[in-house]
């Protein structure tokens, strides 16, 4: 499923008055694709992804779900969640049930297909996640923080959304961990599923996106494909590029921008050979 | 919802009421809000409105933004007043006089707490209660955690807000249905933020603990100091005093 952003911008009022939080974006993510939306705290990033699953609503422009605008009345705004899922940052906070298989079944529940088949969904997710069935039964609140962060996870992919848009999925999880939720959401764009990625990081932005949207203060800064928008001066430089930087300082050969570090030691032998 | 509890919050500003002394703004509260019982004619009731409208106006806090925080207790007033106009004996009169009570308390106080830095508060309650310590009383921990508490407000508001958003995408219909499926449904938001709250006050008494908090006698941080026009405030708390009791007890016109 593609999205179209055109022209959106969404203003609130504020302690301090009112507040652009985000000023005429526009982009498209394209159908099964890995979409990467970063930029510095308070850009706007958080207040995008609501924007996109309908809990709040522009203030000005349109949003096109398969070219279908989700604000207009005639579109079916209650399925919205159950297509687009959104994972929200540090997720296990939002866990509540007494058992890890019916916090994960709350929302297949909620979309209404019957307690079986709910059940089943749920039970596809946790595995896919990793999270096996010796912990089905146990609280939730008794898993230790990644553990929790999957079956947060597990709880939205259950509704089997076909856009799953994440906030800092990976923030303050431990290398294991980091790599393992990358590989599934590499897993699930490659089913068919489009995946936006809110993140900080500069180095999973270059790795993961095959888009990207760099926001500041509300504003695009840069849109386009990964390669072309780490050329700007203005977005972040991930580890490999800053290693390929202090290397051209050496006299070394090296094309810019180095996005990996696969990338980055291929080119070091191709020097060396 | 959560937008809408203004209790606890700070408005940023330079007004009058704003650079008075804490214990003088605690002290006239606690004088209107003694006044606000002890009027019981139009006369009392104009006097009561135009220092409520004194206080509000020279607190340059935009009147919008305080009649938000009424919202919260809209109902509790209206059922209030229903109640007080159907039982009540003494007609319409007392319930507008009982309404407007409510209503007035719950606005000075907000002009309190949207003047004055949590902080401030606490430590004037501290300052004012420094005497009850004389009998064991622990004023200060009770200064601490009332300042605590005003602080967390916002913070688990804000926190509701969010846990509310990630359960909607989850599909939850929230206040949706007959009252059983309306409980039923604010379930998965009272529980996450019960969870948070214990979590926080965990950490924050463990981050109290590592900073050494009741190790010994605490620095002040801001020394209070009343000026000129904070004796002004006390006069005029104390001339609304003595103007109630007066029109409360002598015969009136």
């Amino acid at each position: 499923m593609s999205i179209r952003v055109e022209n959106v911008s969404f203003e609130y009022t504020s302690i301090n008055g009112k507040v652009l939080a985000l000023d005429n974006v526009s982009f498209t993510v394209p159908t099964s694709s890995f979409y990467v939306i970063t930029g510095e705290s308070g850009s706007g990033k958080s207040t995008l992804l609501r924007l996109l699953n309908g809990l709040r609503t522009p203030s000005e422009g349109k949003i096109y779900l398969d070219g279908k605008d989700i604000n207009s009345p005639s579109f079916p705004r209650a399925s919205l969640p159950f297509r687009v899922g959104l994972v929200f940052q540090y997720p296990e906070s939002q866990l509540f049930a007494e058992t890890v298989i019916e916090d994960v079944a709350f929302g297949p529940m909620n979309k209404g297909i019957g307690k079986k088949e709910a059940l089943e969904a749920s039970k596809k997710a946790l595995l896919s996640v990793g999270i096996g069935e010796e912990k089905w039964n146990s609280s939730p609140f008794s898993l230790s923080g990644g553990e929790k962060r999957r079956v947060a996870l597990a709880g939205v992919m259950a509704m089997d959304p076909e856009v799953l848009v994440l906030d800092e999925i990976a923030a303050g999880l431990d290398g294991w961990s980091h790599q393992e939720v990358f590989l599934l959401l590499e897993k699930e764009r490659k089913k068919g599923k489009t995946i936006i990625l809110v993140s900080h990081s500069a180095d999973d932005t270059a790795e993961y996106g095959e888009r990207v949207l760099v926001l500041s203060k509300g504003k695009v800064v840069e849109e386009g494909e990964t390669r072309k928008v780490f050329m700007n001066p203005r977005v972040p430089k991930c580890q490999a590029e800053r290693i390929a930087e202090e290397l051209r300082g050496r006299g070394m050969d090296l094309p810019f921008p180095i996005l990996t570090l696969q990338e980055l030691s291929q080119e070091i032998e191709r020097n060396r050979g | 919802m959560a937008k809408s509890i203004t209790l606890g919050r700070y408005y940023p500003g330079e007004s009058p009421i704003h650079r008075l002394d804490p214990r003088t703004k605690l002290f006239f509260l606690l004088i209107f809000i003694i006044s606000l019982f002890l009027f019981s004619s139009w006369t009392g009731f104009a006097f009561s409105v135009l220092a409520l409208a004194i206080v509000i106006a020279s607190s340059r806090v935009p009147l919008s933004y305080m009649v938000r925080g009424l919202r919260s207790v809209v109902f509790i007033i209206l059922f209030a007043a229903v109640l007080n106009a159907v039982l009540g004996k003494g007609g319409w009169t007392k319930t507008l006089f009982t309404t407007y009570r409510m209503i007035a308390i719950i606005m000075s106080s907000n002009v309190l707490t949207l003047t004055t830095r949590p902080r401030e508060i606490s430590d004037a309650l501290e300052k004012s209660l420094s005497f009850l310590s004389v009998i064991g009383f622990p004023v200060h921990e009770m200064a601490t955690i009332i300042s605590l508490a005003f602080t967390f407000i916002p913070i688990l508001s804000e926190e509701a807000g969010r846990i509310m958003d990630a359960q909607k995408s989850r599909g939850a219909r929230i206040g949706e249905g007959k009252l059983k499926d309306k409980i039923k449904s604010i379930m998965p938001i009272v529980i996450p933020l019960f969870v948070s709250a214990f979590r926080r006050a965990d950490e924050l008494s463990y981050a109290m603990d590592s900073r050494l908090y009741g190790l010994g006698e605490r620095s002040v941080w801001k020394k209070m100091r009343y000026r000129k026009s904070d004796y002004l405030v006390y006069l005029g708390s104390l001339l609304l005093l003595g103007l109630s009791v007066v029109l409360r007890y002598l015969p009136c016109p």
